[in-house]
C-alpha cells in the first residue's frame, strides 16, 4: 500500500502505530514466558516456592494496560476521523465541470453487482470496471449494490467500504497523483468473486473532461445505432405482418432462444451483411449462428440469454466495444472490464462467430 | 461375574444386564457425561482432519497463480465446507466435550445435573456432521465462512447447498446450547461440598462462563439461522433489501455468535494452561480471583466488540467506535491473565512435558493472533486490513491456538484421565514441533501478502504480477507442515488408547478432584464426594494421608514400647 490520498495516508500511519503496540505486546509475552521458563525449570530436587500474589500488583498492572487500551484508543478515534473526513479539492484540481463551476465533491455513484463495477458520472455518462477521475479533486463516491454485498477496495486511494443492496454508502477521497491504480472487491460474491477486480485511472482535469465528453459521444452513438435498429426492425415486422403472419412468428421464437432456426438463418445472415459490410471485410465469413451457441454456452451465464445482461454481465446493447466487430472481437479475445478472456478457451474462429453474433443478432438486435 | 453366577446362583445378575454384543449401542445411547464428551471429542478429531486437508487442498490451489487445479464454485464449496468443519465441527464440539468431560468430575459431582439435555446435544451435534458431509451428494454451499445474504439467499445460490450448511451447523448449535444448559445447571448445583466458586478449580468456572456465554450467543445464531431458511423456503424477506428486510441484520446476529465462540475457544485455552502451568511448576495459579474475574470479562466484553467485524459495513461510526473501545478494552483482561499465567511459572520448578509444550505453543500462537487483532481492531487500520489475509491470518493464529495448541495441551493433560493411558511422549514432542513450524509458516506469510499486497480473502486464484507467488507458495507449503502435524497428532490421540503407557489416577501431581476419581472414571465418578476445605483438594487429601500414615506409624511405635 503506497498511499495516494490524505485519508489513506492516515490510515496508513495508524496501521504503523497499530504494529508497533502489537509488536511491544508479543515481544513483553514471549519474553515474559520464555523468561519465566528459563528460570524456574525443574530438576535436581528443586522444590516449588511460589510468592504470594498481592492485589496491589494487579491493579498495578490492570492499571498500565488500560493505559495502554486508552492510548490506542485515543489514537484510534483521532486517525479514524482524520481518514474519514471530507478532503477539499485543491485549486490544482477539477474547479468546473462543463462550463459550471464545480461546488463541493464530484460526485460518482459507484454500483457493485456480479463481478462488475460500474461508475455514473456526473451529466449521464457511465463507465464499467475503470473508474476515471480527475487529479487534486474532491471525490464523493456513492456505493451502493444491485444484488449481493460487495466490498469497494482500492488500498491507495479510498478506504474499504461495504456496497450493500439497499443503502447508500459515502466516502471521500482525493487522489494526489496521476497513474493507475488498482484494487479488488474483498467480500465474497459468488463464482467470479477472484477475477472482480477494480482499475482507477486518475488523469488531469483536462484529460477527465474530454473523457467525459468521448464516453457520452459513445453512448449516444451506442443509443442511436440501437434506435436505427429498432426502428428498422419495426419497419421490417410491419413489412412481416403483410406479407405472412407464420414467417415473423418464428422469426420472434428465434431470437428468444436466441439461436436463429435454420430457415430463418439464412435470412439473417444475408441481412447481416447488408447492414454490416465491415464484417463481411474482416476476412472469412463470421457465422453468428454458429455464435449464437457458443454465447450460449460461455457468455450468457453473465450477460443473459439474450445478452441485456442481468447475471453481472453488462447489457451488452450497452456496451461501445460490442458495437463493431473487431472491438467485439478484441474484447472477448482479451476480456478486461471484469470478463475474463476467452483467447485461450475459444478457437479463433468461434471468437469470430461469437462476435459477429453479440454484433449483429443482440447489438443489432434481431 | 460369570464365576458369581456359578456360586452364587441367589443374586440375581440380570438386573445389570450387561450387553456386550452390543457395546457400541450402550456406548451411542449412554446418557453419561463422560461418553457424550468422548463422542463430541473423537468427532473433533476426524473433522480436525477434514478441516486440515481442506485447508490444504484450498492452498494448493493457492500455491501458483492463477492455477486451475479447482474450479471457482468448487474453491467456493471447499471454503464454505471448511468455515463449518472448523468452527462447528472442530473447534466448538472439542471445547464443549472437554468441558463437559472435565468441569463436573473437577467439581465432584457424580453425574451432570441434566443428562438427557447432554445427551440430546451429542446427538443434535452428530447428526448436524451427518447432514454437512452428506453435503457433497447433493451440491454443497457455496456462500463461503460466514454465508452473508443476499449472496446465501435464493435468488444467488438456487441448489438447497445453503439450506443444508444451515440445518447441519444449527443443529450443532442446538446441541452445544442443550449442552451448556447441562453444564452451566451441574456446575450451579452439583458443587461438592464446601466447594465454594473461590474454590472451584479455574477449568471448572471458564466451563461455567463459556456455558452461559453459549446459552446467551447460541440462540441468536439459532433466529439468524432461521430467518434465511424461512427466507429461502418460504420467501421470507428478513435479509432482503427492499420490501422491509435489511442485509445488514444478518450480519449483526452472526457476529455476535462469531464473537462469541472466539471467546469461548479463548477462555477455555486460557483455563486448560492455567490448569497445567500451576499443576506442572508445583505452584497454585497466580491470584486465581483476578484470573476468575478476567475470564469472565473477556466473555462479556469480548462479545461485546462484535461490531468490531463490521468496521466496513455502513453503520454509524460511533458503533464502530463502540466496537473499537470493547476491543481495546480486551486488552485489560487478556493482559491480566498473560500476566498471572506467566506469574504462575515463578518460583515454580516446571516439569517440561508434552502438555507444557503444548500450552507454551499456545500462548506464543494467542500472543501473535491477539497483538494482530488489536492492531486491526483500530477502525482506521481495519479500512485497509480488513477481509484481507493479514485478518485471515490473525483469526487463524489466534483460533488454532486456541483450538489446537490449547486444546492438545488439554488433551495431553487429561488424556491419561479419559483413557486411563498416557499418550506418547516423544511423538506429542514431534508432533507438537511440526505443528508450530506449519502454523508460523503457513500464516506469517499470508500476513505480509495481506498487509502489502491487499491480498484479498476467500479469492480462488490471485493473479501473477501482483508480488504474492512467494508468499503463497510459503504459507501453502507451511499449510503442508501443519496438516503433518495434525496428522501426528491425531495418531498418537489414536495409537495411545489401546498402546499408551499406563497412567494410574493421577499421573501429573495434579490439584483438582477429577484426579480423585480413577482412571478412566467410574459411570458414577466417585464412590465419595470429599469435602473440600481449599482451592486444592486433592492436595488437602494428599497432606491428610501423609500426616494420617505418620500418625499410625508413631502411634504403633510409641504402642509397641514396653510398658514398664
Amino acid at each position: 500500500m503506497t498511499p495516494h490520498s490524505p485519508g489513506t495516508g492516515q490510515i496508513n500511519t495508524l496501521i504503523w502505530i497499530g504494529f508497533f503496540a502489537a509488536l511491544i505486546v508479543v515481544l513483553a509475552i514471549n519474553l515474559g514466558l520464555f523468561g519465566a521458563i528459563r528460570r524456574n525449570r525443574g530438576g535436581r530436587g528443586r522444590v516449588a516456592t511460589q510468592p504470594r500474589g498481592a492485589v496491589g500488583l494487579q491493579w498495578r498492572v490492570a492499571g498500565v494496560l488500560s493505559g495502554f487500551a486508552a492510548l490506542l484508543f485515543v489514537l484510534g478515534i483521532i486517525f479514524t476521523s482524520n481518514a474519514t473526513s471530507e478532503p477539499k479539492t485543491t485549486s490544482a484540481g477539477l474547479t468546473s465541470y462543463h462550463g459550471e463551476k464545480l461546488e463541493g465533491p464530484l460526485v460518482i455513484k459507484t454500483t457493485g453487482q456480479q463481478w462488475i463495477w460500474r461508475y455514473n458520472y456526473p451529466n449521464g455518462a457511465f463507465s464499467y470496471y475503470k473508474l476515471v477521475i480527475p487529479v487534486h479533486t474532491e471525490i464523493e463516491m456513492k456505493l451502493t449494490s444491485t444484488d449481493v454485498i460487495h466490498t469497494w477496495n482500492v488500498p491507495d486511494l479510498t478506504p474499504k467500504v461495504e456496497a450493500v443492496p439497499g443503502k447508500d454508502t459515502k466516502i471521500y477521497f482525493r487522489a494526489d497523483a496521476e497513474g493507475e491504480f488498482w484494487g479488488q472487491s474483498s467480500t465474497l460474491s459468488g463464482q467470479a468473486y477472484a477475477p472482480m477486480r477494480i482499475a482507477v485511472e486518475v488523469v488531469s482535469p483536462e484529460r477527465f473532461e474530454e473523457f467525459i465528453a468521448e464516453q457520452q459521444k459513445d453512448i449516444r452513438k451506442g443509443d442511436e445505432a440501437a434506435e436505427e435498429i429498432e426502428a428498422e426492425k419495426v419497419a421490417e415486422e410491419e413489412e412481416g405482418e403483410e406479407s405472412s403472419s407464420e414467417g415473423e412468428e418464428s422469426g420472434s421464437e428465434g431470437e428468444e432462444a436466441g439461436e436463429g432456426e435454420a430457415t430463418e438463418g439464412g435470412e439473417e445472415e444475408a441481412e447481416s451483411t447488408e447492414e454490416g459490410g465491415e464484417s463481411a471485410e474482416a476476412g472469412g465469413a463470421p457465422n453468428a449462428e454458429a455464435g449464437g451457441e457458443v454465447f450460449a454456452e460461455n457468455c450468457s451465464v453473465c450477460h443473459g440469454a439474450d445478452g441485456h445482461g442481468g447475471n453481472g454481465g453488462p447489457d451488452l446493447t450497452t456496451m461501445p466495444k460490442a458495437q463493431e466487430q473487431a472491438s467485439a472481437e478484441e474484447q472477448v479475445t482479451d476480456g478486461g472490464g471484469g470478463m475474463p478472456p476467452f483467447g485461450g478457451t475459444l478457437s479463433e474462429e468461434e471468437i469470430k462467430n461469437v462476435a459477429a453474433y453479440v454484433v449483429e443478432d443482440i447489438v443489432g438486435g434481431k | 461375574m460369570s464365576t458369581s453366577q456359578e456360586h452364587r446362583p441367589e443374586i440375581a445378575v440380570d438386573g445389570f444386564p450387561r450387553r456386550n454384543r452390543w457395546a457400541w449401542m450402550d456406548f451411542v445411547t449412554s446418557a453419561d457425561h463422560k461418553t457424550v464428551a468422548k463422542i463430541l471429542m473423537v468427532g473433533s478429531g476426524g473433522f480436525l482432519f477434514l478441516a486440515a486437508l481442506e485447508l490444504f487442498l484450498m492452498r494448493l490451489q493457492l500455491a501458483i497463480p492463477e492455477n486451475t487445479f479447482m474450479e471457482p464454485y468448487t474453491f467456493n464449496r471447499v471454503l464454505s465446507l471448511y468455515g463449518a468443519t472448523s468452527i462447528f465441527f472442530f473447534v466448538l464440539p472439542l471445547v464443549m466435550g472437554i468441558f463437559l468431560y472435565i468441569a463436573p468430575l473437577q467439581v465432584g459431582a457424580r453425574g451432570t445435573a441434566l443428562p438427557r439435555l447432554s445427551q440430546i446435544g451429542g446427538m443434535l451435534w452428530a447428526a448436524g456432521a451427518v447432514v454437512l458431509y452428506s453435503g457433497f451428494l447433493w451440491t454443497p454451499s457455496e456462500a463461503g465462512v460466514n454465508p452473508l445474504p443476499p449472496l446465501s439467499e435464493l435468488a444467488f445460490l438456487s441448489n438447497n447447498g445453503v439450506d443444508a450448511w444451515l440445518t447441519a451447523c444449527g443443529f450443532a448449535t442446538f446441541g452445544f446450547v442443550f449442552i451448556s444448559i447441562d453444564l452451566a445447571t451441574t456446575l450451579q448445583v452439583d458443587r461438592a461440598p464446601g466447594m465454594a466458586w473461590r474454590r472451584a478449580p479455574i477449568f471448572a468456572w471458564a466451563a461455567n462462563v463459556g456455558s452461559w456465554l453459549m446459552l446467551f450467543i447460541g440462540p441468536i445464531l439459532l433466529a439468524a439461522f432461521t430467518m434465511l431458511l424461512i427466507d429461502r423456503n418460504y420467501d421470507g424477506t428478513f435479509f432482503s433489501d427492499g420490501s422491509g428486510g435489511a442485509p445488514l441484520l444478518w450480519q449483526h446476529l452472526t457476529w455476535i455468535f462469531y464473537s462469541g465462540a472466539y471467546m469461548l475457544v479463548l477462555i477455555f485455552a486460557f483455563a486448560a494452561i492455567a490448569e497445567i502451568f500451576a499443576v506442572f511448576s508445583g505452584n497454585e495459579l497466580f491470584n486465581r480471583t483476578a484470573v476468575m474475574a478476567s475470564i469472565a470479562a473477556i466473555a462479556v466484553i469480548g462479545t461485546l466488540a462484535y461490531m468490531q467485524n463490521m468496521y466496513t459495513a455502513p453503520i454509524g461510526i460511533g458503533w464502530k467506535y463502540f466496537g473499537m473501545l470493547m476491543s481495546l478494552a480486551l486488552i485489560v483482561p487478556v493482559g491480566l491473565v498473560f500476566y498471572n499465567l506467566i506469574a504462575t511459572l515463578g518460583g515454580g520448578a516446571l516439569r517440561m512435558r508434552a502438555p507444557v509444550l503444548w500450552a507454551v505453543g499456545a500462548l506464543v500462537m494467542l500472543s501473535l493472533g491477539l497483538a494482530a487483532e488489536m492492531q486491526q481492531s483500530l477502525v482506521g487500520a481495519a479500512f485497509y486490513l480488513k477481509n484481507t489475509t493479514a485478518s485471515t491470518a490473525a483469526t487463524s493464529f489466534a483460533l488454532i491456538g486456541g483450538g489446537v495448541f490449547g486444546g492438545f495441551a488439554a488433551l495431553h493433560y487429561w488424556y491419561p484421565k479419559i483413557t486411563g493411558r498416557a499418550m506418547g511422549e516423544q511423538l506429542g514432542r514431534i508432533s507438537f514441533f511440526t505443528t508450530a513450524a506449519g502454523t508460523l509458516l503457513a500464516f506469517v506469510p499470508l500476513a505480509l501478502a495481506g498487509w502489502e499486497q491487499d491480498q484479498v480473502v476467500d479469492a480462488y486464484k490471485f493473479f501473477n504480477h501482483t508480488g504474492v507467488n512467494f508468499y503463497n507458495l510459503l504459507s501453502s507449503i507451511g499449510v503442508l507442515i501443519l496438516f503433518v502435524g495434525i496428522i501426528l497428532i491425531l495418531i498418537n490421540a489414536v495409537a495411545s488408547v489401546k498402546g499408551g503407557a499406563r497412567a494410574g489416577h493421577d499421573p501429573w501431581g495434579g490439584d483438582t478432584l477429577e484426579w480423585f476419581a480413577t482412571s478412566p472414571p467410574p459411570v458414577h465418578n466417585f464412590d465419595v464426594q470429599p469435602d473440600v476445605r481449599s482451592a486444592r483438594p486433592l492436595r488437602d487429601i494428599r497432606a491428610a494421608i501423609a500426616t494420617r500414615t505418620r500418625e499410625a506409624e508413631q502411634r504403633a511405635a510409641r504402642e509397641s514400647q514396653p510398658v514398664a
